[in-house]
């Protein structure tokens, strides 16, 4: 099974509430593999609720994954007090192995979680159901963040949905 | 108490970290082709979409098995 399945399995297993964020999540909106964007990281998008930070917390490390803040390992037991304080913060954790980055965030630039969850499409991979944010919240959200590596994807991003949908307007049938 | 206070140190460093920002605004064509994928009967919920990470890890092999030829 696909990692990022496995890990999306474990969270399902806990009831943890996530969406799938960023530019992993809007890979999963792309009409061919032309518009495919390489990334190491996956950011999934968590509500504010220290019960659930933990219960993926407990998913992510049930699959193998370290639980970083910053450079540093996350504190130890990750305990109630220590997901409030991430909570209160909006304080981003990665957890990762080898070949799997999965930032857990608790901001999505312009956006509250229940927005991005009311409105998310539900993909499958390895028959496991995946959370992803509306494409649209996704693109909105990288264009109020701003920050270089935003705007580069925007204007690639724009570009090859631009090349794809102007070949399939213009494909001979 | 010594490690619960180093990892609020921790999280109050990042959460305070300066952020670089200066909102982009997003052309009309652009929006457009978003609505039209959007709306592509492929990215409807309940699609499968296990081709993407395996078109991905195909795309990053590739590389690694070129050979220098000179």
């Amino acid at each position: 099974m696909d990692d990022f399945a496995a890990l999306a399995r474990a969270l399902h297993e806990r009831d943890t509430r996530f969406v799938v964020i960023g530019v992993w999540g809007a890979n999963f909106f792309a009409p061919a593999a032309g518009a495919l964007f390489t990334t190491a990281d996956r950011d999934l998008f968590l509500p504010l609720d220290a019960e659930n930070v933990m219960r993926a917390w407990d998913a992510c490390e049930g699959s193998g994954l370290s639980l970083w803040s910053g450079s540093e390992p996350l504190d130890t037991p990750h305990d109630r007090f220590i997901a409030d304080a991430v909570v209160a913060r909006r304080a981003l954790v990665r957890a990762s192995r080898a070949e799997l980055q999965v930032d857990l965030s608790l901001v999505m630039a312009g956006f509250d979680f229940e927005t991005v969850w009311t409105e998310r499409r539900v993909f499958l991979v390895d028959g496991v159901e995946i959370p992803v944010a509306r494409l649209a919240h996704i693109v909105e959200s990288k264009a109020a963040a701003g920050r270089e590596k935003d705007r580069l994807f925007l204007a690639t991003h724009a570009d090859a949905l631009r090349q794809l949908l102007g070949d399939s307007k213009n494909r001979p049938t | 108490m010594e490690a619960d206070d180093r990892a609020l140190k921790i999280l109050d460093e990042i959460a305070n970290a300066p952020r670089e920002s200066g909102s982009v605004t997003l052309s009309p064509d652009y929006l457009d082709a978003i609505r039209c994928v959007e709306s592509l009967p492929q990215n409807q919920s309940g699609a499968d979409k296990g081709w993407i990470a395996r078109a991905l890890e195909q795309s990053s092999r590739f590389p690694a098995r070129a050979v220098l030829k000179r």
